[in-house]
């Protein structure tokens, strides 16, 4: 087990540096950088200057290195946008709006995604059934979830004004982007339970299972949910740090001043530090939620006990 | 119930080759079952007739599609839907299966009647442990504390032969083989004591040399505690050795009923004559090619008018494509259903 | 007990894909109405965007400043915008935009990801490994992302958009098709092909491939909608399509101020997103239902 973790961890990080350099190699890959677009006409001296003090004028691999190594030191550099600020800074202002309703929709749209998809599942062939399927189906998937939000707005905030436009100050600002967000990946958890909580439904031991005079209740509970359940880990794993690192399109139309709003800000304006870091951290969430999963994978299921994992 | 399916009533002599009482312990009458599909309706049981009497071994034998499996599932009402049943009647012990309180039929699944599944290798619970699969029933069926539970337990795995039963209490099922598996199973089956077991093809998922072992193993039991059984099986060679009476099913039909003696001694129905034409023989010569019926079984998805296996015939008459032959007895406990059976004496050709 | 067939009967091959697994799928597709609508409706999109500049009542990018934010119209179906665009031409020439982009990036996912996805498959031992690892690089970082990045380091264009985001495609595809020949590798007609002399390229494209491509067709229409989202998106952050041209989500960002002048000019493209989002999830759900049945 611990060999295990020490080779996924291993291999993680090995795939996080080539994806670091991947992306250095191509941000540098095209001319002009950062300041060519944000700071207007500038003699070539004075670029040049410019990219001195930045570290910008030596070779690229060179400017790697010296990054690595900063990192190594926890340190993630200088945004060039706010010369005033850390990275480390910046991120840590907005990491944690990003994080609440990261975290909120999670919550909403797992709990909800599971329930709703164990009802149709169990319901099968019902009204039940077909009423959460198509609705459900429908909500998820007809449109984007900035729409949407957009639509929130206009319906919620202009024309009923239950909840403020935009903008982060208090709880009320949540909801409608919380909710908004949830939609999407609620209908995939709900599509997912149900497709896996059939598949078991139909299972040989659960027809023995009854076959024992079993109550349904216990056949539902400890024949069909709790292995339906198990292979759902690994979906639901993967997509926490998607959810975490916030989705770009709802900080915009909520005017949410969190870390997607930065990330499009950043990719505009060729801002180095600030994107690497925000890379950086994406991968690292998702290998390191990857490596949990796969733990919780190996815990709950009874069948996949790693070599060397005793009694 | 159509007007097709005249003459179907059971005539089964009230003498057994094995002892027990007079009354039956389970009583299948005119047994119809039918699977209302979208475009068509599939027949599976169209009037099938048994009984089975306290320590007594029915086997039930056809191919694919005979209806075999599905009437066993209906003594137990778990036929799958689509699947219902239509008609006839299913007594136990006196009581009318087919109209119990679902309270009471849970009762009697695991309690009074055991089912054996075809798939070991599916058929446990992978999530829980074997001790737990025992003390579910125990508890439910038996009022067992765990305590009295496990004791239990351990006494019914070393009674289906499984060694050092109590290391094994806590073992998930993948890390029993299959033969094991199915001991688990037939241990389960019979661990709250029922008075029917119904062993739907039990050692067909089975290496040979595994099958023998577990077709004992049942044997040994019914004859311990004097229970009746129901073994399904397209093996003839399984029923001639572990079985007391046969009954053979054609397209949801029996088509012939007798006790393993007779059957094998005197076959009479065309359909059994083919199967055990089909049997390989060791002593035969090099040049004998290897028997077989031609043709595919029917899936019945229309009363057929006439005898259903008379595509397939080669004895088939006018009368027996026009009209459906109704079970008739042609000898103490050996009835047929057929207007032109083969005679005792005839050779079957080998 | 096998079957010995009657004379004159042909013999039954189990497990293969023939032609009768087609029409058995179709029939299926046939019995699904809401797949049969949604089919209908996708097609519809489809040759809108084809024949656009035949059924578009104006030019792509003509102006006519003297009707501006005007209602609907005999002269203007559905209205104009702010600069006095024709709502139901930038729709119809923003169904072209959006399709390029939905039908060409997931194809250009396909088109790497299949192949590769093969190779691991099929051959397996360190060319699986590797293709693993190159699944877990790409997907550490959400596609968004990346084809945000794509985007700001390399530009952006109708075709960039579909060739960016088809990018990030690739490692569904490349999983998918992994999955199906694994699976299929070890399966009965395949030990035939080879144990006859059929060479390697030749069963993994001839034979196995009619039976795996059933879930990559399925899986190729689930991408449309989120493709639509995304390039919408994109356009709704001007980082998308740029003027003149016309998509959808650009229709949305540049009206979102004038929604209570005209509420025309955002409810058509959110209705048009909607309707192509929602056909093609149909779409792709009644192909999956009529290609694997068991899979309800």
């Amino acid at each position: 087990m611990i060999a295990y973790l020490g080779q996924r961890f291993l291999s993680l990080i090995f795939t996080l540096l080539l994806a670091t350099v991947a992306i250095f190699a191509m941000m540098h890959s095209v001319p002009g950088g950062p300041f060519t677009f944000t700071q207007g006409d500038m003699t070539p001296a004075a670029m040049h200057n410019i990219q001195v003090k930045y570290g910008l004028a030596d070779p690229v691999w060179q400017q790697y290195f010296k990054w690595l190594w900063q990192l190594m030191h926890g340190y993630l550099g200088i945004p060039f946008e706010e010369p005033t600020m850390t990275v480390n800074h910046l991120i840590a202002s907005a990491w944690p709006i990003t994080l609440i309703v990261g975290g909120l929709t999670i919550t909403l749209s797992y709990t909800l995604g599971l329930l709703l998809g164990c009802i149709a599942a169990l319901k099968h062939n019902t009204w039940v059934d077909s009423l959460i399927t198509a609705v459900v189906s429908t909500i998820g998937v007809a449109l984007p979830n900035y729409v949407i939000g957009f639509l929130f707005i206009e319906v919620f905030a202009i024309r009923l004004g239950w909840f403020p436009v935009g903008g982060w100050g208090s709880w009320k600002d949540v909801i409608m982007p919380v909710v908004a967000f949830s939609l999407y990946p609620m209908a995939l958890m709900e599509r997912y339970t149900r497709a896996s909580t059939l598949e078991v439904t139909y299972a040989d031991y659960v027809r023995m299972g009854r076959a024992r005079g079993l109550s349904e209740p216990r056949i539902v509970t400890k024949y069909i949910l709790r292995t339906s359940l198990i292979p759902l880990i690994t979906i639901m794993g993967p997509w926490i740090p998607n959810i975490l690192t916030g989705s770009i399109f709802i900080e915009a139309v909520f005017g949410l001043p969190g870390l997607g709003s930065y990330f499009t800000t950043a990719s505009l304006h060729r801002d180095y530090p600030l994107i690497m870091a925000l890379v950086l951290i994406v991968a690292a969430l998702w290998g390191v939620c990857f490596i949990l999963s796969d733990i919780a994978y190996v815990l709950v299921d009874p069948r996949v006990r790693l070599e060397g994992m005793s009694r | 119930m159509t007007d097709e399916l005249v003459g179907a009533v059971p005539v089964v002599s009230t003498e057994a080759d094995r002892g027990g009482p007079e009354v039956p312990l389970l009583e299948i009458r005119d047994l119809q079952v039918s699977f209302r599909l979208e475009r068509n309706t599939i027949f599976a049981v169209q009037g099938l007739s048994l009984q089975v009497r306290a320590g007594e071994r029915v086997g039930v034998v056809g191919e694919s599609g005979s209806g075999k499996s599905v009437s066993a599932l209906s003594v137990m009402r778990m036929v799958p839907s689509p699947g219902r049943v239509t008609g006839g009647e299913i007594v136990f012990e006196g009581r009318d299966l087919l109209h119990l309180s679902p309270a009471a039929m849970h009762h009697i699944r695991g309690g009074q009647v055991g089912l054996i599944p075809q798939n070991p290798l599916t058929s446990l619970n992978p999530v829980i442990t074997i001790e737990s699969h025992f003390q579910e029933v125990l508890s439910l069926h038996l009022g067992l504390s765990k305590h009295q539970a496990r004791e239990r337990t351990i006494e019914l795995l070393r009674s289906v032969g499984i060694p050092h039963p109590a290391t094994r209490l806590q073992e998930y099922p993948h890390r029993l083989s299959g033969g094991q598996r199915q001991r688990v199973i037939i241990a389960l089956a019979m661990a709250c004591q029922p008075r029917l077991l119904i062993a739907d093809e039990p050692t067909t998922a089975l290496d040979v040399t595994i099958q023998a072992q577990i077709l004992e193993l049942i044997d040994d039991l019914v004859d311990r505690s004097n229970l009746g059984a129901i073994l399904i099986t397209h093996n003839l060679g399984i029923v001639a050795g572990h079985c007391d009476r046969v009954v053979v099913m054609y397209a949801g039909r029996v088509m012939e009923t007798a006790t393993v003696l007779d059957l094998f001694d005197h076959p009479s129905h065309p359909y059994t004559v083919g199967l055990l034409r089909c049997v390989p023989r060791l002593a035969a010569t090099r040049s004998r090619v290897f028997a077989a019926i031609p043709g595919l079984p029917p899936q019945v998805t229309k009363l057929i008018q006439g005898c259903p296996f008379a595509p397939r015939c080669e004895r088939a008459t006018d009368q027996c494509r026009a009209e459906t032959p109704p079970l008739e007895e042609i000898a103490p406990g050996h009835s047929i259903a057929c207007w032109n059976p083969v005679e005792t004496g005839e050779k079957i050709a080998s | 007990m096998t079957a010995v067939p009657l004379p004159g009967t042909p013999a039954v091959t189990a497990g293969q894909v023939s032609g009768s697994f087609w029409h058995a799928a179709w029939y299926r597709y046939r019995q699904n109405r809401l797949a049969l609508v949604a089919g209908g409706v996708a097609v519809m999109i489809g040759l809108v965007a084809i024949l656009a500049p035949f059924i578009a009542p104006y030019g792509d990018a003509s102006i006519d400043l003297t009707a501006t934010l005007a209602g609907a119209s005999g002269r203007h179906l559905l209205g104009t915008d702010q600069l006095g665009r024709d709502t139901l031409t930038r729709a119809i020439w923003g169904d072209r935009t959006s399709m390029t982009i939905a039908i060409g990036a997931p194809a250009i996912g396909l088109v790497i990801g299949v192949p590769l996805g093969i190779i691991a498959g099929w051959f397996g031992g360190l060319f699986d490994w590797f293709a693993l690892r190159l699944f877990e690089l790409f997907t550490m970082v959400p596609t968004i992302l990346a084809a945000l990045l794509f985007i700001t380091v390399f530009g952006v264009s109708v075709w960039k958009l579909a060739l960016f985001i088809g990018i990030t495609l690739w490692v569904g595809f490349g999983r998918l098709a992994r999955a199906q020949y694994l699976a299929l590798r070890d399966r009965d007609f395949v030990l035939a092909a080879r144990a006859t002399g059929v060479p390697a390229w030749r069963i993994t494209i001839v034979h196995i491939l009619p039976n795996a491509i059933g879930p990559i067709i399925v899986y190729f229409v689930q991408q449309v909608p989120y493709v639509i989202f995304t390039a919408a998106g994109f356009s709704f952050l001007g980082l998308g399509v740029q003027d003149p041209l016309a998509d959808w989500g650009k229709m949305i960002n540049d009206s979102v101020n004038y929604l209570s002048l005209d509420p025309l000019l955002v409810l058509v493209p959110i209705g048009c997103i909607g309707l192509a989002c929602l056909s093609f999830s149909f779409l792709g759900d009644g192909l999956r239902d009529a290609l694997d049945p068991t899979s309800r």
